[in-house]
């Protein structure tokens, strides 16, 4: 009973008075409901990227190297799932940490799996500093407003989970 | 914060692994529980581990059903390692379920086999906070306060830290006082209602909570709707066990008027 009285009086003196989002207007950060850190690459065809200008379309950014077997393992579910879901808008930006691999060896991976959707080169370590990638791969599924809605760590993911965490960022679930 | 460790092309999820290492030791004080209150732990066990792969199923298969058309044409799915497509409360409910239905067929108490229970989930809820604060979940709001830490692009109050040491002293206070309590299902009653009250105290403090009507934290209604729960039993227990007292010392006194003849 003093657990309920003190208990519900606590929760009525400690209510939010602003009830949006603590996420909103903090720093961005690579987890769950915080804005993804932006970042501006060079693509393999020699273009440039900036992960701010692509608001308003869903984007997965999935952080991978060519010597890593999960991200070999995990690339074709991502190539497929990219071909059914590229007329809805959605985005795949696969980020090559460059600066723990090597341009050329990105190139042949980037062949030998056929790989369609953009390939960026994260040359000096910037993307991956930004997103705190402890293990490789890392994927992260952001949203129209560019807010993270889901974050892997490691792999390799099914296709089945690919698919299921682009149709939340689609149906906005 | 240690989300992960990588051993050569394997990455490990340290927040899992305290979580394993938790409930191992919270089967272990279950067992031992179990058997202080004579009960037969390796029944009880026995279910818990059934109720786990049930619900563990159950979670996959429920997820899967809600996104049958991605699930179908890609089966294996159904088998992949990943805890972000499982549905937590279809496997939560479907392993209580499975759990309350084989402890009736063992024949074995609710109420004595709760209490055998409490201090196992004390044991887990101290490990939940060691896994929150290993993958930076349930962090605290911005702080300027010394004790910060440096946490999500902010410095904020290290609430993980204060979850382990509430769960660390609800587990403490659980140990003095239950075994004094002589009503099956006290124990039980007794630590669900200190975790509660820890969860309310805690959650005012937590940046990540879902934000109700008038700004009220959804965690700590919860809380405190599993408090009131508890009341109600702990009422609705004792009430029977008075009846069944009192129904005992009317049976006994009609059986032997004898005595009432004396008296």
């Amino acid at each position: 009973m003093v657990v309920l009285v003190l208990g519900s009086a606590w929760t009525l003196a400690s209510r939010d008075a602003d009830p949006a989002p603590t996420s909103v207007g903090a720093p961005p950060s690579p987890r769950q409901g915080f804005s993804a850190p932006e970042f501006s690459l060079e693509a393999l065809d020699g273009s440039v990227v900036t992960l701010s200008e692509l608001r308003g379309q869903p984007v997965v950014v999935n952080l991978w190297a060519s010597w890593c077997l999960p991200c070999q393992k995990e690339m074709p579910a991502f190539e497929r799932a990219y071909e059914d879901y590229k007329d809805t808008g959605l985005l795949i930006l696969g980020v090559n940490l460059t600066a723990q691999d090597s341009e050329a060896a990105a190139r042949a991976f980037v062949a030998e799996h056929g790989l369609t959707f953009p390939i960026l080169l994260d040359r000096d370590g910037k993307a991956a500093r930004a997103y705190q990638v402890m293990g490789l791969p890392s994927t992260y599924f952001v949203d129209r407003d560019g807010i993270i809605q889901s974050v892997v760590v490691g792999g390799p993911l099914s296709e089945a989970s690919i698919r299921s965490r682009i149709e939340d960022l689609l149906t906005g679930s | 914060m240690l989300p992960v460790i990588r051993l050569g092309p394997v990455v490990l999820q340290l927040p899992g692994l305290v979580l394993l290492a938790g409930l191992w030791f919270a089967i272990s004080a279950m067992e031992k529980e179990a058997k202080r209150l004579k009960l037969d732990a390796e029944a009880i066990i026995k279910i818990l581990a059934y109720a786990g792969a049930a619900g563990l199923v159950s979670a996959r298969l429920v997820f899967a059903a809600r996104r049958s058309e991605i699930y179908l044409a890609n089966p294996l799915g159904l088998l992949a390692l990943d805890a972000g497509t499982l549905d937590l409360a279809g496997g939560i409910l479907v392993g209580a379920v499975v759990a309350f239905i084989l402890g009736r067929r063992h024949l074995l108490p609710l109420r004595s086999t709760l209490d055998a229970l409490a201090p196992g989930l004390a044991v887990l809820a101290i490990s939940v906070g060691g896994a929150h604060l290993l993958s930076g979940e349930a962090y605290g709001n911005p702080t300027a306060l010394p004790w910060g830490i440096d946490l999500w692009g902010a410095r904020r109050l290290p609430t993980q830290v204060f979850e382990i040491a509430a769960a660390a002293a609800v587990f403490a206070a659980w140990g003095v006082s239950a075994r004094r309590l002589s009503m099956p299902g006290a124990a039980f009653l007794l630590w669900l209602t200190l975790q509660a009250a820890a969860v309310i105290l805690i959650a005012a403090f937590r940046a990540d909570v879902a934000i109700w009507a008038a700004g009220v934290r959804a965690t700590q209604v919860v809380a405190l709707a599993l408090a009131s729960a508890g009341l109600v039993f702990a009422f609705q227990w004792r009430r029977a066990d008075a009846g069944k007292a009192g129904g005992s010392r009317r049976v006994s006194g009609s059986s032997s008027p004898r005595t009432h003849q004396r008296s």
